[in-house]
Order: structure tokens, then sequence, then C-alpha cells
């Protein structure tokens, strides 16, 4: 190993690729019902009775084929979080997101798993594991996942905004 | 069918560093084969099947068991490559491991390598579901860190004693001269005053990403005989768990692959105690906390402990359960090779050729392997023949 040497050669590339990516009949599913009703929708394992949101066709842990299509709520509660100050460039448009910026594990109202997705917040220094989060959708819906651009913090949970706890 | 007892008895590994614009990447693959057949007292000859582990998406270079198997010593030899994930060096190694033991073949080379320079890692780790996750993709530390709110709020471990992981790790890096990042005078302060990269983790919470390569050299059958210390390969497990991230509830807390794969590894080789029955681990700790959640998935302490563990200075060198003794993933983290790294590590403490880290008495040596929180891998090896 050379390590004083300073004239090492490399050959540098930018590629603009692109692919189609089939999303699947479950996925397609979810959303088509976006896009139609402005809800989220998840599918429920008959077995195991968990329900998943991102939908799957077939519950992993009981290896069970989903067809159960369950509405669920507007809002959610927020099961993880963070405070991010490092730059990230944003995988949709390259550009980078200005920082800080919170992320969250997100448990949407009648989902069992959890959504990490942004979290809109006057204050990220307030944002709390258990404070409430609504859906935010974009005002012309395209059917895919950039329809869901985040999730608008709502504070601690009250009385009148506390998910149906299964 | 009886698997026949095989044992690691070579490993070489590269300086691994921020970048190595010396060399291509298979370059660097055959300086770490080299080193490996060196330490075994091997020649390109003896090696009779290969097994290769990398992340090409890092590099974004396709096929990289095409052009690097040349430099592995590949031609007119059986190679396969093995990837998945953070694991494809465990998981490789364990490839490797049960080719000898199935009798298939006596020699076998494993060998795993990454180059983070050549890209952006950020680009590699956002490639995923472009149904679903790429567009959120934030990067790993937003994702680390989502799961160690959790792991915090539950278990209530606190930012000093992650930082004592840390301070562990990177003194140790100091030892090896094979390590990325070293820091003999790292102190608690030292790491709680680092850039805050995404609460509560610091930046010298997280591992960095290397240029490296790693290879081990397994025998079984006669060719075992001529070597004084191998390391005896006792068990392996696996496990696979559901693809999303927010499919598992508290994933950090529960870790069920390596919760389990332990489990499995443990009834296999009959560890009922693996803090007194295990003389040094090479865990994969991708950032501190990490290292705090996998004390308890792994059983080094009971659920809940593992703060007052790091604290009573018991996985330090010297302690009852040095924990990564190399200085560990926190220290030196080319994707591809830093499952092999553990394995290789494992088997220097057995090996009793870990220099200024070498742990006295180590006999029995465990190893985990972690690919997000969807593939885990560990292996157990010991100093006595099974
Ligand atoms: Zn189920």
């Amino acid at each position: 190993m050379q390590e004083n040497n300073s004239e090492y050669l490399f050959s540098s590339i930018t590629m603009d690729l692109s692919w189609n990516t089939d999303v699947g009949e479950t996925m397609a599913g979810f959303f088509q019902r976006l896009k139609a009703e402005r809800r989220l929708y998840g599918t429920r394992c008959s077995n195991c009775l968990r329900v998943y949101l991102p939908p799957r066709p077939v519950c992993g842990n009981c290896w069970q084929q989903m067809n159960d299509w369950v509405e669920l709520g507007e809002q959610g509660t927020i099961v993880g979080k963070t405070v991010c100050y490092y730059e990230i460039l944003d995988s949709m448009t390259g550009k980078p997101r200005t920082t800080p910026f919170v992320l969250g594990l997100i448990q949407i109202d009648g989902a069992d798993t959890t959504l990490n997705h942004f979290v809109e917040t006057p204050d990220p220094d307030h944002v709390s594991i258990g404070d409430r989060v609504e859906t935010v959708l974009r005002d012309t819906l395209q059917g895919n996942v950039g329809d869901i651009v985040h999730f608008q913090w709502l504070g601690p949970p009250t009385t009148s905004s506390q998910g149906s706890k299964k | 069918m009886k698997a026949r007892p095989v044992a690691i008895v070579g490993t070489g590994q590269t300086r691994h560093r921020k970048a190595r614009p010396d060399v291509h990447q298979g370059e660097m693959v055959q300086e770490a084969v080299n080193l490996a057949l060196l330490d075994a007292d091997l020649s390109w000859d003896d090696i009779d099947a290969i097994v290769l582990t990398n992340m090409e998406l890092f590099e974004g270079r396709a096929l990289p068991d095409l052009w690097c198997s040349e430099f592995a010593g590949g031609l007119g030899k059986p190679v396969m490559k093995v990837a998945t994930g953070g694991t494809s060096g465990t998981s490789g190694a364990i490839a490797g491991l049960l080719q000898a033991a199935s009798g298939l073949f006596d020699t076998v080379l494993v060998v795993g390598w990454e180059k983070h320079s050549e890209g952006s890692t950020q680009t590699g780790m956002s490639l995923t579901d472009p149904a679903w996750d790429r567009h959120i993709a934030a990067g790993a530390i937003g994702n680390f860190a989502l799961s160690i709110s959790q792991y915090v709020a539950e278990r209530g471990v606190t930012g000093e004693q992650a930082a004592m992981v840390a301070v562990k790790a990177r003194r140790n890096g100091a030892l090896n001269p094979n390590a990325h990042v070293k820091d003999a005078g790292i102190t608690v302060e030292k790491v709680l005053a680092s850039p805050m990269l995404a609460e509560p983790v610091h930046l010298l919470d997280m591992c960095p990403q290397s240029d490296g390569a790693a290879a081990l050299i397994v025998v079984g059958g006669d060719k075992t005989r001529r070597y004084k210390n191998p390391a005896w390969f006792r068990g392996s497990a696996t496990r696979h768990d559901q693809p999303y991230i927010g499919d598992h509830d508290k994933r950090m807390v529960m870790m069920r692959t390596l919760r389990s794969a332990a489990q499995e590894v443990y009834r296999k080789v009959g560890i009922g105690d693996p803090f007194k029955e295990i003389d040094i681990a090479e865990i994969y700790e991708p950032v501190s906390y990490a290292e705090l959640a996998w004390y308890e998935a792994l059983g080094f302490c009971a659920e809940g402990d593992a703060g007052k563990l790091i604290e009573s200075g018991a996985t330090q060198i010297g302690g009852d359960l040095p924990v990564n003794p190399s200085g560990g993933v926190l220290c030196s983290n080319p994707v591809g090779a830093t499952g092999v790294i553990r394995v290789a590590e494992a088997a220097r403490q057995l090996h009793l050729k870990a220099g200024d880290y070498q742990v006295d008495g180590a006999r029995r040596a465990l190893v985990s392997g972690y690919g997000v929180y969807t593939w885990s891998d560990v292996l157990f090896f010991s100093a006595e023949r099974p």
C-alpha cells in the first residue's frame, strides 16, 4: 500500500438510467384505492389478524395469503422519532433536504406495522413518542407513494385525537 | 448427513482505510487473499473452491464475481458469490464452512471486500423498493436513530453508556494495525461533543465507510492436521425476517433474527450461559447503541441490563467477555468484507495471533452478522476440536 502517492488515476462516471418497476397486484390495489378515495388501506392476515401498511399479498409471519382490505385512519401515533441534522439528498429529486428535519416511525390508526416518514412540525425539539400526526396527501393524486407528502405533527394525544386501540 | 469437522486456519486483511486510491477492487481482493494464503502456509493450487462476498451497489459495477474472481485465484475453480446485505460476509463464511464440512471440498477460500470510496453509500442505500421505500429514503443514520429512539424509550440507556461503546471500540482499534478508525485518547466527553447526526446519534457513535478486503481459509479432513491452533467451526444459524423496516415491532429492542439465531447456536453447541461460557465475541455493531441492544439479544446480560454491562467494563479487553477487541465495525466497515472481518478476528483470537489485542485464554469465540433487521448470522468457533 503506497500511502503517500497522491497521483492515482480514477475514472469518473455519471449515469442517467431509467427503470420501470412493476409494483404488483397488492400495491396497485393500495394506490388505486388511495387515488379514488384519498384513504390509506392495509391488508389483514386472516390467521394472526395483523394489519399491514404498506399492504402485502402475504403475511410473512404466517405465510398466509391476505385478501382482506382494511380502511385505515387519517391520523396516527409516533412510535419512534429522531431529529436529523446531517445533509441528505432527496431520493426523488437528487436535491439536498434542509436540516434539521424530523423522521418518525408512525403507526396509522388501524395498522399494526409502522411507516418511517417525514414529520412536519414548527418545533422539532418538541416532538415526542406518543404524539399524534395527520396524513398529508398531495392535492392531485398520482397513484404512487409520492402521494403521501409527509405527516403533520398534531401534538400530544387528547381524548378526541386518540386512535382506536385494537 | 453428518458434517465433518472443519476449521479456519488462515486469515488475511488489508489495512482498512477511508480510501485506497492506489488499488482497484481486484487488486485489493488479491492483497487479502495473498495474506490469507501466507498465514495458512498454502498456495493457489491448494484452494478447491472460492466464495466471494461484496455488495456491488456501492461501487456501481455489475458482476463483481465475474471480474474479481481472477484476483482471488478463481481460474478453473468453482466460484460463487453470496450477498445478504450487511450479513454478506458472515453468510459467505457460513457457505464456505459448510462446503468444507459437507466433504465437497477440502480447502475453501472466502473473500469479501468493499470500496465505499468509489461511490455514494447513500445512493446505494437508497436503491430499495422503488414503489415504496425510495421516496422516503433518508439514509441509514436516520433509520438507526428511529430504532434507537424506541430502544432508549424502552430500556432507558443513556448517551453516556452508548458513548462508552464507541470509546471501547476506538481504543481497541488503536491496537489493531488494520483498523480504519483508531483513537487511543478518545473519551466519553469527546463522543458526546462530536456533531449530532440524528438524535441521539453523534458522529462518533457511527461506524465509518471503509475500503478494505478480508479473506479466510477453511480446511476439512486430513488438511487440518498440520495446524497448531485451528479455529474449529462448531455451529451457525441464519435468520431472515420481513423486508420493510416498519414490519418489525420495536425492531432494535426485539431483534428477533439475532435473538433466534443465537438461541439456535447456543442449543447446538450446548451453551447455557453465554456470558460465562464465551471467551470473546466479534459482533456486527453498526452504531454504538446497537452493541448495547445486541448484548441483550445475544443473552450476554438480562434484558435491560446492557447499560450496566458496558459500565462494568466486562466487555473490554481484560474483562470477562471482551466484545470486539479488534475495534469492530465502529473502526472498520468495508460492508462486503465486514462480516468476513468478524469471522477473521474471532479466528485470529483462537489462532493466538491477535497481537496487541489478543485476549488471554481465548478458546471459545462468538461471531454475529447484521443485515439491517432482516438478516442475522451467528457463528461459534472453539479451540477444541468437535
Ligand atoms: Zn399472519
